[in-house]
């Protein structure tokens, strides 16, 4: 009988393989292929790192201000997929269970090496390093971002205004996608038995929308105005219907920051008013109601949000070195939290609204920055050719 | 040799490699594709049925699982499921897994062979490939030029 898996016959090991597969963590058959040249031939290739999905050609409509598109022009597009990461050191089995966080998401700007941002805490500094081999971490995926690239090369809808009912991976019957493709368009696709169909919501509002977000059957759309634009996608084909919720003003005005943030199927507004230090959160019911939350209702979430990244939320239990009940203020560019170094670490502080208290206070630890990186903006278009090439 | 029991449920023996017998009824032998082929071709009519690829240890872990489902029907699949969960629980430890899953292999029972693999799969899950080598006594037998391939596939860098 075996005593090594050396001994397992080939068939087996493909096996065991293609159960990896079934899960379809990336990492986990990338780590597979790097154990023993057996291993590597019964794996098959390994699955595009960035997922896409070609979608079907919109035609905005005319209106008075553009915001990335030619009006009356016809755009074809792809959706592609960008992750956060969890990394931590692979770790022998029974030496602890302390966990050290490094959240990334991609850029598409070197074909040999994945280049990333990141932030992290208390990450041991011989990992410090510029590039590092994932031979030595586990590696999960958190989360899940979108951005639609038109297949002419103009400028990709950002992250923050597109939405999906689900990842690339498990697309089905129902798949639906929704993104803010124009000043005054909300365009959303929506798979069905017999294909694709495309809604386009024209808007009269003035400027633009903030972000995007799906939860529970409906898309969101948050507005500058502090409107909330709501389709109900569990109505039938072609019934669904846009509705409109009104955000409160506060006493001093509109919100200075926020954002619209899909957290364990649910989506919750994340707001900061003018003279406030903390931010307040709402979640939208069933109903498509904003209800205000106190801290303790977060409490199994943790909130990472920026202005120039979307902004994205993860379970609190998956990473008990953060803080939680907090809200992770990760932009750089705000004169309200400014961001300072640390000479003691050599990392960056960042400013985190503690729930329970309802203080903001300055957090040390984080490595870099988390926004989605400006090469973003050439996924899909030269850049990713040259390289590909 | 076949012989009947009280309910009329036909048994048979089978033989380990070590030489240790089991008898059980028919129908939980023939969740084994195997055995059933064998059962078909007449085997089982003179003596036991000697399976040399398997030892008594494992056979009868084999045996628990065929038993348990061939008694139960789809209704209690729940229950099954959970009963699986607990039965690669006890198998533990990853060599024991090894080879049961060697066994329903040979044997050739599909349910036992996917639960296996997607056990041993779930341990592969989030270790790191010189932790999956020790555990599984598996040589790194990478080319230097394979090495550097692997290398590079797992090669990331931060801006």
């Amino acid at each position: 009988m075996a005593r090594s898996w050396s001994d397992l016959p080939i068939d087996l090991v493909e096996k065991i393989c293609s159960c990896l597969q079934i899960q379809n963590n990336y990492f986990d058959i990338l780590r597979f292929r790097a154990v023993c040249s057996s291993w590597r031939r019964s794996s098959p290739p390994l699955p595009p790192m960035i997922p896409t999905l070609s979608i079907p050609p919109v035609n905005p409509s005319r209106s008075l201000r553009h915001l990335y598109f030619v009006p009356d022009k016809s755009y074809q597009f792809e959706l592609k997929e960008l992750a956060v990461y969890s990394v931590q050191p692979a770790r022998p089995s029974g030496t602890g269970t302390s966990t050290t966080l490094l959240l990334l998401t991609p850029s598409l700007k070197s074909a040999d090496a994945m280049v990333f941002r990141g932030l992290n805490t208390s990450l041991p500094s011989k990992y410090r390093t510029t590039v590092f081999d994932l031979r030595d971490f586990v590696v999960n995926e958190m989360w899940f971002t979108y951005c639609l690239v038109p297949t002419d090369g103009s400028t990709p809808v950002d992250p923050r205004l597109v939405a999906v009912s689900s990842v690339i991976r498990n697309i089905g019957d129902g798949f639906k996608v929704m993104a803010f493709i124009e000043a005054q368009t909300l365009a959303v696709w929506m798979m069905g038995g017999e294909g694709w169909t495309i809604n386009c919501y024209r808007i009269d509002w003035t400027h633009y929308f903030r972000s995007v977000s799906y939860g529970n059957g409906k898309l969101y759309a948050l507005h500058w105005s502090n409107k909330i634009a709501v389709i109900d996608t569990t109505r039938p084909r072609g019934k669904e219907i846009m509705q409109v919720v009104q955000a409160k003003r506060d006493e001093h005005g509109d919100a200075v920051f926020q954002y619209l943030v899909e957290s364990l199927r649910d989506v919750f507004r994340l707001c900061q008013y003018p003279g406030q230090e903390g931010f307040e959160v709402e979640k939208l019911d069933t109903e498509g109601k904003l209800v205000k939350l106190s801290g303790v209702e977060v409490e199994e979430r943790l909130f990472f949000v920026g202005s120039y990244h979307s902004s994205f939320s993860v379970r609190a239990n998956d990473f008990p070195e953060y803080k939680t009940n907090c809200i992770h203020f990760t932009s750089r560019n705000s004169k309200t939290f400014p961001h300072s170094y640390c000479h003691h670490c050599g990392s960056g502080n960042i400013p985190i609204f503690d729930g329970k208290d309802g203080r903001l206070r300055s957090w040390c630890g984080y490595y870099g920055c988390l926004q989605l990186p400006s090469c973003l903006a050439k996924i899909g278009t030269k850049r990713e050719e040259k390289f590909h090439s | 040799m076949s012989i009947t029991t009280e309910n009329n449920e036909k048994m048979i023996t089978l033989m380990s490699s070590d030489g240790e017998e089991f008898v059980v009824e028919e129908a939980v032998a023939a969740q084994s594709q195997t055995i059933k082929h064998l059962i078909e071709d007449g085997c089982s009519t003179e003596g036991s049925i000697p399976l040399p690829n398997v030892t008594g240890r494992v056979l009868s872990e084999v045996i628990q699982y065929c038993k348990k489902h061939s008694s139960s029907d789809d209704k209690e699949e729940k229950e099954l499921e959970a009963w699986d969960a607990e039965f690669v629980k006890a198998a533990d430890d990853h060599v024991a897994l090894t080879d049961l899953m060697m066994a329903a292999n040979f044997l050739d029972i599909k349910g036992l062979l996917d639960l296996v693999a997607q056990t041993l799969a779930n341990m592969i899950t989030g270790k790191s490939p010189e932790e999956v080598r020790r555990m599984w006594n598996i040589k790194n037998d990478f080319t230097p030029e394979e090495a550097e391939k692997v290398r590079k596939e797992n090669q990331w860098a931060f801006e």
